[in-house]
């Protein structure tokens, strides 16, 4: 299975953006948009919801749901 | 990852466990009411204010106030108007929505009203960030309302994240006395003034107040306030959360610290409270905050 994979990512606040991960981890995606796991829920478009370990398929489209402070 | 309760696939995993989606509702939900009872911050027949802002965590609070107390106790939700264009506009209309579904009554006061200028005609007229003023407002505020509605007890959607922070930020600004007002009920002392706050997440992290939410469906807008990227606490938030990556359990860490410092100086509670000699409100000074804030503003105007 390839590792280098391009994924879909959709936020509130920059819209949409294609990033390539080579390694397919969350870990990697979390870094490549400079934030944490404490901080954004990543939805699946078929509602799945990864986790920091789990790998993320080729052509994945996922919500960046940012977790702020209400207020 | 797999749930600690059940084989499932897990959706989070945070000090509070690792836990599939059916699991997760039923430990959020759990710990909750854990310490709602172990706190006592709800009595049968007291009459709860939720201060609602609209977003995820207050939501999520009156969401469970409302499933849990409605049969027991009256539920009032109390909304601040800071007059913020284009945020807290759009989350009223979220929480109408929501308190409509949920049959609750829900009351809105205003900065405008209160002090004559909305939070975006404050940030034109004053220097300085603008999270100083708008806290100071929105305390006073939420009490007097608080007050006017009869409530006994107001519960606010302070998380773990929230109180953690300000543990840190109260070390920094070298506040000890601040620093033991916090834990789930607020303050040591009591006045016939103040209306008692408690905390019902304060052992709930912001992500998992964002991941109820989110599978439970209910509708919060995710963005941040326009003017809170001004503040000190972000910038702590922000450190916070990348330790909590490294460390989890770090912000729990810090909030029991936190609670074992505040046992260990209960005798504070025996001082009492001045009154401001403007609005009549408990106030460690002559003249409360929140006046002294009007006053300032009266001169710009």
């Amino acid at each position: 299975m390839k590792r280098h994979v391009k994924v879909k990512l959709k936020n509130i606040n920059f819209g949409e953006k294609e990033i390539e991960l080579d390694t397919r981890s969350v870990r990697e995606l979390l870094n490549k948009i400079s934030t944490n796991d404490e901080s954004v829920i990543l939805a699946g478009e078929n509602g799945k919801i990864y986790t920091k370990d789990m790998e993320i398929e080729d052509g994945s489209v996922i919500n960046v749901i940012e977790v702020f402070s209400g207020g | 990852m797999h749930c600690e309760k059940c084989d499932a696939t897990a959706i989070i995993s945070t000090n509070n466990g690792t836990f599939c989606k059916e699991h997760f509702i039923k430990n959020f939900e759990r710990l909750t009411l854990y310490t709602i009872e172990k706190y006592a911050l709800i009595r049968k027949g007291d009459t709860i204010g939720v201060a609602n802002s609209g977003g995820k965590d207050s939501l999520s609070l009156l969401y469970i106030i409302s499933k849990y107390f409605r049969d027991t106790n009256k539920i009032v939700s109390i909304t601040i108007d800071e007059g913020i264009e284009g945020y807290r506009n759009k989350t009223i209309e979220t929480m109408k929505h929501f308190c409509a579904e949920w049959g609750v009554q829900y009351r809105i006061y205003s900065y405008k009203e209160y002090s004559g200028m909305s939070m975006d005609k404050i940030t034109r007229v004053r220097k300085g960030i603008p999270c100083s003023i708008c806290g100071v407002f929105r305390r006073q505020l939420l009490n007097s309302a608080a007050k006017e509605n009869r409530v006994d007890k107001l519960a606010t959607a302070h998380n773990m994240d929230d109180e953690a922070e300000s543990v840190i930020m109260n070390l920094f600004q070298n506040d000890f006395e601040k620093l033991i007002r916090l834990g789930p009920t607020s303050g040591l002392r009591t006045d016939d003034g103040f209306v008692s706050r408690i905390k019902p997440f304060i052992f709930i992290n912001e992500k998992e107040t964002a991941m109820f939410a989110f599978v439970k469906g209910i509708n919060a807008l995710h963005t941040p306030c326009p003017y809170s990227g001004f503040g000190f606490r972000g910038v702590i938030a922000k450190g916070l959360r990348e330790l909590e990556t490294t460390t989890t359990g770090a912000k729990r860490n810090i909030v029991n610290r936190m609670l074992e410092l505040k046992a260990g100086h209960a005798t504070i509670a025996n001082s009492e409270f001045l009154h401001c000699s403007i609005c009549g409100a408990p106030s460690s000074g002559t003249v409360c905050g929140a006046c002294a804030m009007k006053r300032e503003l009266a001169n710009k105007a």
